[in-house]
């Protein structure tokens, strides 16, 4: 008797145990479901390495995770002609918003929005159109303004009135903000010459490294980069020969202090907030944000490259520009 | 500005990874190995060469670092191709892609490492040197370039010239004559792909190391089969080889300079691949080793 009591017990005992496990399970998807579920596609592999734009969006994700609790999985080093099929896919197995972060990945966001209306799909890139389709979102910085921006600091820390720009390849958003660059650099210094160079994808180092080796022998002294993963190459070949380097997108002074003048930020963060927003808010219409010169952070100049006299008169430009108290006309130039 | 000392060296930059790998490749198929691995061993030797350099912050550490992952890689291509033996084309295409993966974990491991640039090579113009055209254009090339040139002259010297050198071109000409003469076949091939697998290690390292002093996934972008191309333009001679290398670093630095001109970008990225067709199309056909790709089941 005793011992049917204590088996009786024991079972009991794992009854009851089963029980609340099983209740645990029954209420962890709900909790699940509660959360949003997203995808953010990226061209290049590990993006949190890649300087520039790549880890911009990868602040955005972590903003999303951290920030919002969204549950968020990330596509990388997706081939273009598979993008398509990568955002398909998890349009189908329920995520709620699908993230593209390069205006490259245009057709395949064109290509699937409008057979999914369940997912938003957002493009967190330059575009100048929408697809066709009421589920689609796109936020976009203005990069001719970031060029503007990018101009004034380099023309005011010019020595030679060289500056260089190097570009993966010339997409729009590398015209848009070569000219703003051009002009920019104009506004302050007419004397100003912009070198710009294309290495030819968003990946080769060595080839990146090469051609801004040239624009610094052709005499440019400050070095401006937009080249995916072959900034590093940009930033190498600067380093090597005492150029001046302003990091892109996000933060640089880390990579190289000795030669890293400043660096003009994007705040793709920025864009990440407003999509969670709108997504959260239920506000998302087919429509283009795009986030202009006010949005854009210079980080501290670097006072051991530039005087205390330069650095106030940069600033004193970025703000008038950034405050809309001087106007620098919008001139697109071509780079093909 | 296109043709000047400074497009030299930039040819020479680009050459130098190349130059160092194509020799293993070249002392590989000497030996009668078809080397296909060797994109996935410059790869390991590239990551570990960084990594070295990243975490001893001496650069030569890093060479050599990237040589030691180079010469595992060769002894698992030797275990794999040579004592199992497998089929060397599909092993090594194996090796490429394993490599790829390899790599790309680690490196993901060891990515905050891995965001600073590794240190450069000390290596610059000395003072007496200045005022000479000359000299100075001496002293600017990399010194892993001067490495490679040496390293070439020695090989040639080696495999031409010396006893070690025949019975290694012997085993690459015909195994059954080297069976014959008392030569142990697996041996002679193992250590040509220690050899093979260290260079191409080294000329990973020379890459990321001495070149752009950091890493991505890839990196290496197709570099180990151009190597093998250059042996193959080569006629697996050095001589020819060094000057394949050369003439492919010409045809990107020339690519790359050419821009200064005008138009579209395009147009002169296309100049190497098209220079390497054309080159390829008018050389002289040139016999391979014979025991190339024949997996050797004698033992």
């Amino acid at each position: 008797m005793g011992t049917f009591l204590k088996n009786m017990g024991k079972r009991l005992w794992r009854i009851a145990a089963g029980l609340v496990l099983a209740g645990a399970l029954a209420a962890t998807p709900a909790a699940a479901q509660d959360k949003i579920k997203a995808a953010v596609i990226f061209g290049v592999s590990n993006p949190a390495s890649v300087n520039g734009w790549d880890r911009g969006h990868y602040q955005g994700v972590r903003k999303l995770i951290d920030g919002y609790g969204w549950d968020v999985t990330v596509a990388e080093n997706v081939p273009f002609p598979l993008i398509a099929g990568t955002a398909e896919n998890y349009a189908k197995a329920g995520y709620q918003v699908v993230v593209f972060t390069s205006s490259g990945q245009y057709k395949a966001w064109d290509q699937v929005a409008p057979n999914y209306p369940d997912t938003i799909f957002a493009m967190l890139s330059t575009t100048s159109t929408l697809p066709e389709s009421k589920n689609v979102v796109a936020y976009e910085p203005d990069f001719f303004a970031y060029g503007v921006i990018n101009g004034l600091i380099a023309a005011q820390s010019t020595q030679s009135n060289k500056i260089a720009g190097v570009a993966g390849l010339p997409v729009k958003a590398v015209e848009d903000m070569f000219s703003g660059i051009i002009e920019g650099a104009k506004a302050a210094n007419p004397d100003v010459e912009f070198l710009h160079a294309i290495s030819g994808d968003w990946t080769n180092i060595p080839r990146a490294r090469e051609v801004t080796a040239l624009q610094i022998q052709r005499g440019a002294d400050v070095v401006l980069g937009n080249a995916g993963v072959g900034t590093r190459g940009i930033l190498d070949a600067s380093q090597s020969r005492k150029a001046r380097f302003i990091g892109y997108a996000t933060d640089w002074a880390e990579d190289a202090p000795d030669i890293v003048l400043t660096s003009v930020i994007l705040g793709i963060d920025g864009w990440y907030d407003a999509l969670a927003k709108d997504v959260v808010a239920g506000k998302v219409e087919p429509k283009i944000h795009t986030f202009g010169a006010e949005t854009f952070k210079v980080m501290p100049l670097n006072d051991k490259l530039l005087s205390a006299e330069q650095i106030a008169k940069i600033e004193d430009s970025v703000h008038r520009y950034q405050a809309g108290e001087t106007t620098v006309p919008v001139v697109p130039h071509k780079f093909k | 500005m296109i043709f000047d000392p400074e497009f030299l060296l930039s040819a020479l930059r680009i050459a130098t990874p190349l130059m160092i790998v194509a020799l293993g490749v070249l002392i590989a198929e000497r030996a009668g190995v078809l080397f296909l691995g060797v994109e996935g061993v410059m790869l390991c030797g590239a990551l570990f060469g960084i990594l070295g350099a990243v975490y001893t912050g001496d650069p030569w550490m890093g060479m050599m670092c990237g040589l030691a992952a180079g010469v595992v890689a060769g002894l698992v291509s030797a275990a794999l191709i040579v004592w199992i033996p497998t089929d060397q084309v599909v092993m090594g295409l194996a090796m490429n892609i394993a490599a790829i993966g390899v790599t790309s974990f680690i490196f993901r491991v060891t990515a905050d490492d891995l965001q600073q640039m590794s240190p450069t090579i000390d290596w610059t113009v000395p003072a007496w040197a200045a005022d000479n055209a000359v000299a100075t254009f001496l002293f600017s090339v990399p010194p892993l370039a001067w490495l490679a040139i040496i390293l070439y002259a020695v090989a040639w010297y080696v495999l031409f010239h010396s006893a070690p050198g025949l019975l290694l071109r012997s085993v690459g000409q015909s195994v059954k004559a080297a069976n014959s003469a008392g030569l142990n076949v697996p041996w002679v091939r193992t250590v040509a792909l220690a050899i093979a697998g260290g260079l191409s290690g080294l000329g990973g390292a020379a890459l990321t190391v001495g070149w752009v002093r950091s890493f991505s996934d890839d990196i290496t972008a197709g570099r180990g089969f151009i190597a093998l191309a250059a042996v193959y333009f080569g006629r697996w001679y050095p001589r020819w080889t060094l000057f394949g290398c050369l003439l492919f670093g010409i045809g990107e630095a020339l690519a790359l300079r050419t821009q200064v001109l005008g138009g579209n970008p395009h147009l002169y990225l296309m100049i190497p691949y098209v220079l390497t067709v054309c080159v390829l199309a008018f050389a002289e056909s040139g016999r391979a080793p014979r025991e190339v790709g024949k997996p050797y089941e004698g033992r």
